[in-house]
């Protein structure tokens, strides 16, 4: 049966404030909703620019507040600082922290992921919020012995931080890290550069570890054990969603959407007038917490709310992108990617040919899959959204 | 108001051009050219949007 949008759609109260509550506060508006909108977030920062928190603005120092987004146009209540305890969807309100209510017709979850520990010690360093990226910052002073537990993007993003800023850095990863992420060739390849740099790998798990403000001592799966300054861990993520426990919106124990972002109840029915996206969402049962995934997600669930199946299903070809230890990975398509690709590019830059200093990463590539479609990559490679995107599309050469 | 880029933090994604393709685009080079920096009315919308959606925070309206 047809998914209608409910007709009374006067009060939407989105939870979370990251880019995708953001964003799906904007596109309500752009959609033309007129009515009460309030935006729920627990941090006490206005909405800032996530990504950037591992990657350039760990590394010079920057002011972390140059990263804060935009002041809202969309109009809507704002309560910072409050997290939300519980949702009842029979009185249709959300609840507070502090207790207040706020009733709804329409509610957007977004309360993204949080990181995963080691240990319960607030000297582990994890990186998701401002905060995090400021106690990193004033942790991260040269000659400081780093030990990195966590060989994916963030975990090797924050080692390349480290190493800029003068540390002595270890990761700490069972087998090549970034391997799970983005396959063995660019896997290598990255591993091969920061190992030029300095980076110790430690091909072992983390069993467990201790920290305080001066030291760290981590224990590995092979019995032996990593002293160091500090301890970092990006061992991954879970989604913010014990909130919600008793409310019906989990579904075996997680948010689950439909192509549109309409949460599945616990007992199987799509609820048109809760939505959910960004990192807490299981898409289509499947979660992808990436910044260009949320805007889409919120962008689709704003729409669903307001118009029922009337709204485009997601439709979007995944974006992805890295900065470590110089090299700058930008990924339109599946990951990971297997085997050896097409290099369709390493040429120097159109306006600098004059340049004779070859840099060996820059290229650009790609990996066809079955479907005749592919995975585009630039490796130090300029390339606009659109151009890498029909590198995505285009029909695999023949052989 | 008027739409600035920090041309040293861009990186050149293009995720602003897909949100506001006709008030900046990247070139050949993967730079970003504001074509219409001074905005109002419905080009302000869309460059709020574009604002918004870059991951690292180059652009700004002033």
């Amino acid at each position: 049966m047809a998914q209608h949008a409910p007709a009374d759609m006067n009060r939407i109260v989105v939870v979370g404030h990251g880019i995708a509550g953001v964003t799906a506060c904007h596109a309500l508006r752009d959609a033309g909703f007129t009515g009460h909108l309030t935006i729920v977030g627990d941090e006490s920062h206005a909405p800032y620019s996530r990504p950037a928190l591992s990657k350039a603005a760990l590394v010079d120092g920057q002011d972390l507040s140059a990263h804060l987004l935009p002041e809202a146009t969309h109009g809507g209540l704002e309560l910072q600082g409050v997290p939300a305890r519980g949702v009842d969807l029979f009185e249709r309100t959300v609840t507070l922290e502090d207790d207040t209510e706020v009733a709804f017709d329409g509610l957007v979850i977004a309360t993204g992921a949080d990181a995963r520990k080691l240990t319960d010690s607030a000297h582990e360093l994890t990186l998701r919020t401002m905060n995090d990226a400021e106690n990193a910052q004033s942790r991260f002073v040269p000659g400081q012995v780093v030990v990195v537990v966590g060989g994916g993007a963030l975990g090797m993003e924050l080692a390349s931080g480290a190493v800029e800023r003068g540390c002595h850095v270890s990761v700490v990863c069972s087998g090549t890290p970034m391997t799970r992420h983005l396959g063995e060739y660019l896997a290598s390849k990255i591993t091969d550069v920061a190992r030029g740099k300095g980076v110790r790998f430690i091909d072992a798990a983390a069993v467990s570890a201790t920290a305080d403000e001066q030291s760290t001592v981590v224990e590995l799966s092979d019995g032996s054990q990593i002293t160091g300054d500090v301890l970092v861990t990006a061992i991954g993520d879970h989604a913010h969603d014990r909130w919600l426990e008793g409310s019906g919106l989990l579904n075996g124990d997680r948010v689950v959407t439909d192509s549109r972002g309409r949460v599945l109840h616990e007992d199987g029915t799509v609820l048109p007038h809760v939505v959910a996206a960004g990192d807490i969402a299981h898409w289509e049962g499947e979660r992808q917490p990436l910044w260009t995934t949320a805007i889409e997600h919120a962008k689709v669930a704003a729409l669903s709310l307001l118009r029922g199946d009337l709204a485009e299903p997601l439709n979007f070809v995944p974006y992805f992108w890295t900065e470590q230890f110089g090299l700058t990975i930008r990924v339109m398509g599946q990951l990971p990617v297997h085997g050896t690709p097409e290099v369709i590019d390493t040429g120097a830059p159109k306006n600098a040919p004059e340049v004779q200093v070859v840099d060996p990463h820059r290229a650009l590539l790609r990996w066809a899959s079955d479907e005749g479609t592919g995975t585009a990559v630039a490796v130090n490679y300029k390339i606009p959204i659109p151009k890498l995107r029909r590198l995505t599309e285009r029909p695999a050469a023949a052989a | 108001m008027r739409i600035e880029l920090d041309q040293a933090r861009c990186e050149g994604h293009g995720l602003c051009e897909e949100a506001a393709p006709n008030l900046m685009h990247l070139d050949d080079d993967a730079e970003l050219i504001i074509d219409v920096p001074e905005v109002e009315g419905d080009d302000l919308a869309k460059a709020q949007a574009a604002v918004r959606v870059c991951p690292v925070a180059a652009l700004r309206l002033a």
